[in-house]
Order: C-alpha cells, then sequence, then structure tokens
C-alpha cells in the first residue's frame, strides 16, 4: 500500500523526494542474538550468537564467546557445540537431524539460559525446478519485472501443516528467500515464482526447507518488522529469556540447474 | 373546606397563566434565488430578545409566541437579513425567502449562523460550516475540500498527509461517523487520501460534533460529520464547474416543477492518468512502473426533490463514487462508495415535524492480480429512520426517534488462480436505536439539551461462529442459523449539555455524553487503507465505549466580530482494539482470534479565535491534546501514545479581499508528528541487519508545517453568468515533511545505518477554471 500511495502522489505532485535524515532515537542494552539452525543432512550445524548494538553505532555486531550451547533431541541424545571460532558453536561433524524429532537447544552465557524448541518436519521433495515467466501471487504485484526468474514445483503433503522456506542460491550467493504455509493449497501441487533476476550461465541451486510452525511464526514476522505496520514489534521468536534470532531445525530438498540458455 | 379553597386557588391561577394564549408562527426559509433551504437559518423577535428559533436541516421553523405585535427578522450567512412586522393572534405561516447580501465584502463573509450562536447555543464541541465559508480557503490541487477544511478547525486533526482519515480528540480513524444525507459514507477518501468523497458544487452544510452529539445520532465514538447535498435550483436550470489541472466537475441543476420540485446532478473526474501517460510518452518517466499506471476517481451526486403539497415534501437523493488505481492488467485496486436515501418530510402540526429516510449504503473493494486472481470484500447497509421534532414551546423543544439498521459485511471472496474460489464467513447484524431529546431554557441565561438514546445490537446467524483462547487457537464453535441471535449488546448512551450565559457576550458551557460503536476497523496500516476490514462485536469484541467530559468559555468581541472559543475535554475509551505481535488481518476467518483489547484516555484544550466580518477574516486554531492506551500484552500493560497522539496542533488561516476582483488567502498548519516506533538498536541474522524495537509508539515524527496561498480572480459576475480563476500553492516554502521514514543500511557505507525521510509534495501548484451559469 505504501508503494501504491507513493506513486499516487508522485503522478500528481511529481515531486516526492526522499533524504537522510538525523533522529534522535531511543538507546537499548545490548540484547543476544542466537540463530541456531539443524538440519536433516549429514554435516556440521551451526548455532551463531553475536549482541546487538544501538542504532547510531557501526554496524558491528560483538560475537558472544564462552557460552555453553547444547542440541538435545526428545529420545535422550545431547550434543555439546563447541566454540569454532569467536560467536560460531557448532556440532559433531556427523550430526545428523531425525525427521520427527524435537530438538531443544541450550545457551548457557553470562549468567542467563535461553532455551529452545524445534521439531524437523518430514522431507518434502521438488519435483522440477525450471526457467519460466513470473508466475506472480499475491503480494508479488509490485515485485515483478521483465525477465525470467525460476520456477519451483513441489507437491504439498495432505492432511498435514506444512511450513516452507524456499531457499535460492545463484552461483552460490544466498538470495532473498520465499516463505509459504500449505494455507488454501493443501495437499496440492504447489508452483513458486523465486524473485531473482538470472542471466545465461548462473548456477541455480534452490533448497526447499520443511520448517515447523514457530520457525514460520518468526520469518513471517520479522518479514513484517516494517515499522509501517499499525503495531510495529520485535519478530516473534521461538527462543526463550527474551533473546533475539531463532532455532530453526528444518527439512531439506534441493535441486540444482545451470541455465544454458 | 381548606382543601376546597386552595384547588380553587389553584384553578384561578392556571386560569391566568393560560388566559394569555399562545400562537405558533411556523414555514420555510429558503434562498430566493434558488430555493434552497437555509438549514440553521435564525429568526429572532425584536420584542423578546433571547427568544428565537433555527431552521431544521429542511429549512422549517417554528416558534410559539404570546399573543402579541412583533417585529420578527431572520438571518443567515451570507444573506441579507429580513425583517417582518406580525400581528400574532392567531397561528401563522410565515415563509421567509432571503436574497444574497450584497455588501462590499461580498462571498468573504464568514459568520456563524446566529451571530452569537457561539455564546448562546448550548451545543459544546460542534463546528457548522456551509460552502461560502469553505470556497475561499486554499486548499489542495484548487479543490474544495470539505473534510481537509474541517481539519483546520480545533480537535480536529489530519491522520497524516495522504490520509483524509481524520481523528478528532485523539479517537481514531474509524470513529467517526461520516453521513451523506443520513447515509453512512465508509470511506471518505479518493486516491488514498488525496481527496475527500465530496464534490463541494453539491454540498450545501457541513456540521461537525465532536463526541458531544444530540441523541439523534450514535454509532461512533468521536465525532458525528453530517454533510447535506444541495436541493437544486427550484427556479431556473443552471450550470456550474470547473476545468483544473488534475480534475474536473460539472454540475447540472435545475426544477423539475416551478418552485415545487428540483434536481441536481454534480460529477467530477480525474485525469491524473492522463498526465501519467503524457509523461511515459515524452520518456520522462519511460524505465518506472508508471508505464501503464491508470489512476483516476470518479463520483456523481445526484438528487431530487418534490414538494406535493405544504404539508408533504419527497427527497431522493445518491451518491456513486469509484476509485480505479493499477498498472495494466498486472495488479490493481478499485473501490468506492454508493449511498441512496429517499426521505418524506411530513407536517403534522404546525409544531410537529416529522421525517421518515430510508437509506442504503455500500462500500466494496476488488483488488485484483493477473486475469485469474481477485479479493472481494464489501459492507452494506440498509436503514429506515423515523425522526420527530416537537417545537412544544418558546422555550422548549423535542426530538424523538428509532431508526433500524440491517449490515451485512463480506469480507472477502477469494479467487485464486485455477478458479479456486474460497469466502470468508460473511457477518450479518442489525442494529436498532431509539432516543429522545429535550431542549429547554429555564431562564433566558440558562438553557439545556438532554436526551437518551438506546441502542441495541445484534449480531445474527447464519454461520460458524468461534471463540479462542488466550493464544489465538479455536476454544469452542457453535452453529447458528439464518437470523438466528449470536450476540445481543443493549447499550444505554445518555446526553446532556448546559449553557449558562453570563452576559450578553460570554458564556460558560458543560456537556456530557457516552457513545458506543459496533462496527469497527481492522487495520494493519499507519493510513487508512481501503484494504482495512470492518468487523461487528460479537461473541468476542464488545462494544466500544466512549464517556467524553467537556468544559468551555465562549466571548465574542467588538458586536461579533470576533469569536473566542476554549473547551477542555477528557474522553475515557473502553474496550478499545489492538492487535497481537505479527496479527493476520487479511484472508483471515479468524480474525477476532488476533486482536487485543484494552482502554484508552484522551484529553485536551482547544482554543479558537475567529475573525468574522470584514476585508481581512479568518481564525487562528489551537489544540494541545494527549491520546494514549493501554492494552495487557502492550508495553508491559503500561499506557502508549496512539499513534494519532499529537501534542500541539495549530491552524491559522487568513482571507483577504483586495479588490472586487482579487481576494488572496493562505493558510498555514504546524502539527507534532505521530507516535511512532523507530528502532532502539540493530542485530544482524542471516547476513541481513534486523533493528530492535523496544517500547512502542515511544519516538515522533519529525514536526509537519507547510504554508498554502490561494488567490481568486473574479473573472466576470453578472446575473446571467459567472467566472473566475482560482490560483493555488500547496506547500509554498517547500518544507520536507515527512511521510514515511525507513530504515536501511547506508548503501555508500556498509558499516552504517540511516534513516530516510520520503515526503511526497514538495510544492504543488495548481489552477483552475470556474464558470456558472
Amino acid at each position: 500500500m505504501r508503494t501504491i500511495v507513493i506513486i499516487v502522489a508522485f503522478s500528481l505532485g511529481l515531486y516526492s523526494c526522499q533524504k537522510v535524515v538525523n533522529l534522535k532515537l531511543n538507546t537499548s542494552s545490548s540484547q543476544i542474538v542466537i540463530v541456531a539452525k539443524i538440519s536433516d543432512q549429514m554435516g556440521t550445524d551451526t548455532v551463531l550468537i553475536t549482541k546487538s548494538v544501538n542504532f547510531s553505532e557501526p554496524n558491528v555486531f560483538p560475537q558472544v564467546t564462552g557460552a555453553k550451547v547444547y542440541i538435545a533431541d526428545n529420545e535422550g541424545n545431547i550434543d555439546t557445540l563447541k566454540e569454532l571460532v569467536a560467536g560460531k558453536y557448532i556440532t559433531k561433524p556427523n550430526f545428523k537431524g531425525v525427521n520427527g524429532r524435537v530438538y531443544t537447544l541450550t545457551v548457557e552465557s553470562e549468567g542467563q539460559t535461553y532455551i529452545a524448541h524445534s521439531a524437523i518436519p518430514s522431507v518434502v521433495s521438488i519435483d522440477s525446478i525450471y526457467l519460466g515467466t513470473n508466475a506472480g501471487g499475491f503480494g508479488g504485484g509490485f515485485g515483478g519485472h521483465k525477465g525470467k526468474t525460476i520456477n519451483v514445483v513441489f507437491k504439498d503433503q495432505p492432511e498435514v501443516l506444512n511450513f516452507y522456506k524456499i531457499v535460492e542460491y545463484i552461483n552460490g550467493v544466498e538470495q532473498s528467500s520465499n516463505l509459504l504455509s500449505d494455507h488454501l493449497l493443501e495437499g496440492q501441487s504447489i508452483i513458486r515464482s523465486l524473485r531473482a533476476k538470472t542471466a545465461i550461465g548462473d548456477t541455480i541451486l534452490v533448497e526447499l526447507q520443511g520448517i515447523d510452525n514457530n520457525v514460520y511464526e518468526y520469518f513471517r514476522t520479522a518479514e513484517r518488522n516494517n515499522l509501517a505496520s499499525a503495531m510495529p514489534s520485535n519478530p516473534v521468536s521461538n527462543i526463550s529469556n527474551k533473546a533475539l534470532g531463532y532455532f530453526n531445525a528444518y527439512s531439506v530438498s534441493v535441486k540444482k540447474i545451470i541455465l544454458i540458455q | 373546606m381548606r382543601k376546597c379553597k386552595i384547588l380553587i386557588v389553584f384553578i384561578c391561577f392556571l386560569q391566568t397563566s393560560f388566559a394569555q394564549q399562545h400562537f405558533t408562527i411556523s414555514g420555510y426559509i429558503r434562498d430566493a434565488k434558488n430555493g434552497e433551504d437555509l438549514i440553521g437559518a435564525t429568526i429572532t423577535v425584536k420584542e423578546l430578545p433571547g427568544k428565537g428559533a433555527a431552521a431544521n436541516t429542511y429549512g422549517f421553523y417554528s416558534l410559539t409566541l404570546p399573543a402579541g405585535t412583533y417585529q420578527i427578522t431572520v438571518n443567515f450567512v451570507g444573506y441579507a437579513p429580513q425583517s417582518q412586522k406580525i400581528e400574532l393572534n392567531k397561528s401563522l405561516k410565515l415563509d421567509f425567502s432571503l436574497g444574497e447580501s450584497v455588501n462590499e465584502v461580498g462571498e468573504v463573509v464568514i459568520t456563524s449562523t446566529r451571530r452569537d450562536e457561539n455564546v448562546s447555543g448550548t451545543q459544546m464541541g460542534e463546528q457548522k460550516l456551509n460552502t461560502k465559508e469553505i470556497n475561499n480557503i486554499p486548499v489542495f490541487f484548487g479543490e474544495r475540500d470539505i473534510l481537509k477544511t474541517i481539519q483546520l478547525l480545533p480537535g480536529i486533526k489530519p491522520m497524516g498527509e495522504g490520509s483524509s482519515g481524520f481523528t478528532v480528540r485523539g479517537g481514531g480513524a474509524d470513529q467517526n461517523l461520516v453521513l451523506l444525507d443520513e447515509a453512512t459514507v465508509y470511506n471518505a477518501s479518493h486516491l488514498m487520501g488525496f481527496f475527500s468523497v465530496f464534490n463541494s458544487d453539491a454540498i450545501k452544510d457541513v456540521t461537525v460534533y465532536k463526541g458531544n452529539e444530540p441523541a439523534i445520532y450514535g454509532g461512533r465514538l468521536s465525532s458525528v460529520v453530517d454533510v447535506k447535498m444541495n436541493d437544486g435550483n427550484d427556479k431556473k436550470i443552471g450550470v456550474s464547474g470547473g476545468i483544473g489541472l488534475i480534475s474536473s466537475r460539472l454540475t447540472v441543476e435545475g426544477p423539475i416543477v416551478k418552485n415545487k420540485g428540483s434536481f441536481i446532478i454534480s460529477a467530477r473526474r480525474t485525469y491524473a492518468d492522463a498526465i501519467t501517460q503524457g509523461l511515459y510518452n515524452i520518456h520522462v518517466l519511460r524505465d518506472t512502473m508508471l508505464n501503464k499506471a491508470k489512476l483516476f476517481f470518479y463520483d456523481f451526486n445526484v438528487k431530487a426533490n418534490y414538494k406535493i403539497n405544504d404539508k408533504n415534501r419527497v427527497f431522493l437523493s445518491g451518491y456513486f463514487g469509484k476509485d480505479k488505481l493499477g498498472l495494466g492488467n498486472a495488479f490493481g485496486i478499485n473501490w468506492g462508495n454508493a449511498t441512496g436515501t429517499l426521505r418524506w418530510n411530513h407536517l403534522f402540526s404546525d409544531r410537529l415535524f416529522s421525517n421518515t429516510s430510508l437509506v442504503f449504503s455500500n462500500f466494496d473493494y476488488k483488488i485484483y492480480a493477473g486475469n485469474n486472481m481477485s479479493i472481494i470484500s464489501r459492507i452494506q447497509d440498509y436503514g429506515l429512520k423515523q425522526d420527530y421534532q416537537f417545537y412544544s414551546s418558546d422555550v422548549s423543544t423535542i426530538n424523538y426517534g428509532f431508526n433500524f439498521i440491517y449490515h451485512r459485511i463480506i469480507p472477502g471472496i477469494i479467487t485464486l488462480d485455477g478458479g479456486n474460489t474460497r469466502t470468508l464467513d460473511n457477518k450479518n447484524a442489525i442494529e436498532n436505536a431509539v432516543y429522545v431529546s429535550h431542549k429547554y431554557s429555564f431562564t433566558d441565561r440558562l438553557t439545556t439539551e438532554y436526551g437518551l438514546r438506546m441502542n441495541t445490537f445484534t449480531l445474527l446467524g447464519p454461520g460458524t461462529f468461534y471463540t479462542y483462547d488466550a493464544d489465538g487457537t479455536i476454544s469452542d464453535s457453535s452453529s447458528y442459523k439464518k437470523l438466528q441471535s449470536v450476540k445481543t449488546y443493549p447499550n444505554i448512551e445518555p446526553r446532556a449539555s448546559l449553557n449558562y450565559k453570563l452576559n450578553e457576550v460570554s458564556s460558560l458551557k458543560t456537556s456530557y455524553a457516552r457513545n458506543t460503536q459496533n462496527l469497527h476497523l481492522l487495520s494493519n496500516s499507519t493510513s487508512i487503507n481501503p484494504r482495512d476490514l470492518w468487523i461487528p462485536s460479537s461473541n468476542n469484541v464488545k462494544p466500544e465505549i466512549a464517556d467524553q467530559f467537556a468544559i468551555g468559555y465562549f466571548r465574542n468581541f467588538k458586536d461579533n466580530m470576533f469569536e473566542f472559543s476554549s473547551e477542555v475535554y477528557y474522553k475515557n475509551m473502553q474496550n478499545q482494539i489492538g492487535y497481537k505481535n505479527g496479527a493476520v488481518l487479511n484472508n483471515n476467518n479468524n480474525v477476532e482470534s488476533q486482536i487485543l483489547f484494552g482502554k484508552g484516555r484522551a484529553y485536551g484544550l482547544e482554543l479558537f479565535f475567529k475573525k468574522k466580518s470584514g476585508k481581512f477574516n479568518g481564525w487562528i486554531s489551537y489544540t494541545l491534546s494527549r491520546t494514549e492506551g493501554k492494552f495487557v500484552g502492550i508495553n508491559n500493560g503500561n499506557y502508549f501514545p496512539f499513534k494519532q497522539d499529537r501534542t500541539h496542533d495549530i491552524s491559522i488561516v487568513g482571507i483577504y479581499e483586495l479588490s472586487k476582483k482579487w481576494t488572496v488567502s493562505a493558510t498555514w498548519v504546524y502539527y507534532t508528528g505521530n507516535a511512532v516506533t523507530f528502532p532502539a538498536g540493530k542485530y544482524q541474522v542471516d547476513g541481513q541487519t534486523q533493528y530492535y524495537l523496544t517500547s512502542p509508539n515511544s519516538n515522533r515524527m519529525p514536526p509537519y508545517h507547510r504554508l498554502d496561498l490561494g488567490a481568486t480572480y473574479i473573472r466576470k459576475k453578472t446575473e446571467k453568468r459567472e467566472s473566475s480563476w482560482t490560483f493555488s500553492i500547496y506547500n509554498a516554502y517547500m518544507h520536507d515533511n515527512a511521510y514515511s521514514i525507513n530504515f536501511q543500511t547506508d548503501p555508500k557505507d556498509p558499516t552504517k545505518t540511516q534513516a530516510v525521510q520520503t515526503t511526497l509534495f514538495k510544492m504543488v501548484p495548481s489552477f483552475t477554471y470556474n464558470f456558472k451559469f
């Protein structure tokens, strides 16, 4: 809607403009930020712990060192993560999440404990990815542009509430992701157009993540963290004790293509 | 024996007091040139100062006086007063036709309907404007705009640039009842708020009540904006209109039967898209999304009336408007209002006036993307209103009546690619009200208006209705059949006001009113958005309630040339609606699980000083106020300011008649920025910088101020023809007013974040050619 207002104003007045302003903002004490991801693929998984800073400070986010980080599943297995470099904690090398299990993340730092739970959904596989014209979708109205983008096709699981995050990598660089739930699309074959522009010769990797409800809520409210909404607030994190960030235990399906023409 | 004596004395006493017989003069007050009813025209009696009457909405007045000889004078703003000597020894029917005042000052006179109305009227928090007053104020694009003009008065503030939504005494944008000939207008804005839906060529009168309205009105907490259309010239055909830079308008009016009936049709259209298209063609906007932008609105006002006989008159009025906004077929949104009213005035006697109205109102929008996907949403009202005005004596008038409104809300019919259609549950409700209101003068110093409105709101089936637990999951559901009552809320709304005249030129007033509201607008954005959703009170949502107290001091100077008002108000609000973190309001059948309930309070001081006559006139208005809310789950349950909270609000309007041909005007406004939530810190997740928010609405947008200049050149003005040019400059000193502020990483230095302000309009000149014949 904001975009529409600006277009209207622009058409009527032709004189709108933007400029950088100096504002007097509130400050806050440094908040802990935990970004933890584990998947059902074999390999190390990571937990990044940093701190927030005040708005006027440079974008240097202090790492949190010396924290105790554990990931346990609901079958009694516990993994203690090792701090690889400052602020980056990794699981053991052959860690593999199991679909259906509920994982608990525990972080102890500076006398505070932060706990989160996330369950790995079952795998939903990508049927195919192909180059096509923008298949649209509500809210995508203004996002469209000339040129072709990647479409992803997959079949939703009926009878189960599914939440997805589609991450696209073009030549190894992560693009902005797509978030969706199977609301109104239960059991159907879903086609999604990804927004990123493509060019001939690009290597495209698409990762379809199955995520749980709480993680979907985090990403959804983080997307809406635009201050234009009536009651802007911080994203709903699934980590306790007012920590920022999220704990995402997800299932993965990956497809890769190279654009030849 | 003793008892008999007392009884006889009592009867004799009664006889004596009735020995002085009373008779009624009544009739209609109209414009001599075109027959329009003059709403609010006043009748005064020279021999009985303090006694008088005012013409009602249909130009009818009734005044009961003791038998005698009197000189009656009729007054109305912009017209020459008329006097008549009468012998009152029986009831008289006396109509008046007033001619426009022909003094040097011409159309620039701004006076209130009764010269000392602000001092003697009981109504508090009321502002009246007629179009003669609105015509000379420079406004946006030279379009005279009623809603923009009332926002220059104290206590009434715009929601912000780019929004025609307005806030009255700290209330939300949905707490204003906007009526056009008695039908509710749900979205009074065109093109995201740049224009209002009121074409001032078709409008006769606007009255705004800031929360202390009389019992005849109800349904919204904060204000009533009662807009009346012109009836049309019942003597001869007239055409008027204007051609402007961005929009044009045309009005045709005339008699159906001379002096018995008339009609008026007004139309208006903008063509901003033609301009955009033109610019595209000359390469200015080639690489932007505006290549196929579609951007226009049009509206029609239609009215006809007919006097069947001396006691009966019928009116039919309608409004239809549509906005279309889009980018070719890729994406677009259309929306619009339609209203229709059929009314019948009947005079039961010279003291009992009745009006019966059948009312229809519709607001809908359609959003589409491509050829296959759309969302349609609609709200409709069907109503019957019956109002009686009984002019019982020269010190007493009683208004009473009842109304029924049937509300039908279609929250959304969603059609997706592949032909799937999904319909959100429709809502049906009935709202009934009964009211009585008494206006009474105890003495000629002390007058009161008090009343009671009893309102019942019932949510009806068919449908399935859910209850939710604290985290929003469905805890219970029940099915209801068609017209079965799901939930009923009765409400009693007392209203009272008192006016004590300290002396001829000043008075003290106090008032109290309770208002309830059963239709609630859910909005996820900071400005009125056609996608906002109206929901009825239900098993989950209680009626909103507001109790407002006000006290004021009013004084006129120099024989009513200057008017000064000061009012202090306090408003307590219950069952206010807030939103959960990340609330999903669109396309959600369970939208009632996404809201929180709390309370609010608003208080303030309003000062107003007006010069009403002379070559130079205008006004200054200042409001100091606060509005805040308290919700469990927001801000730890502490009070926080509502987004429409604005500490200071100043408007200065000046109009100067340079000569018979030229009039210039200027408007300056200043207000504290809206309460907003800005980041207090930042952090990084997945390589993206996120902003950390602390207390809600604890920051402010930068102060808003701008100067508008205007000039009118009367090219020709004769009995038969008029033509003029209006020029205006909006934001003459080009202040960068913030429409929005966004936060981003500095594109030149990724180690820093910055705040970027978007301004909508730097300076907008405009001119319009107006004609009338």
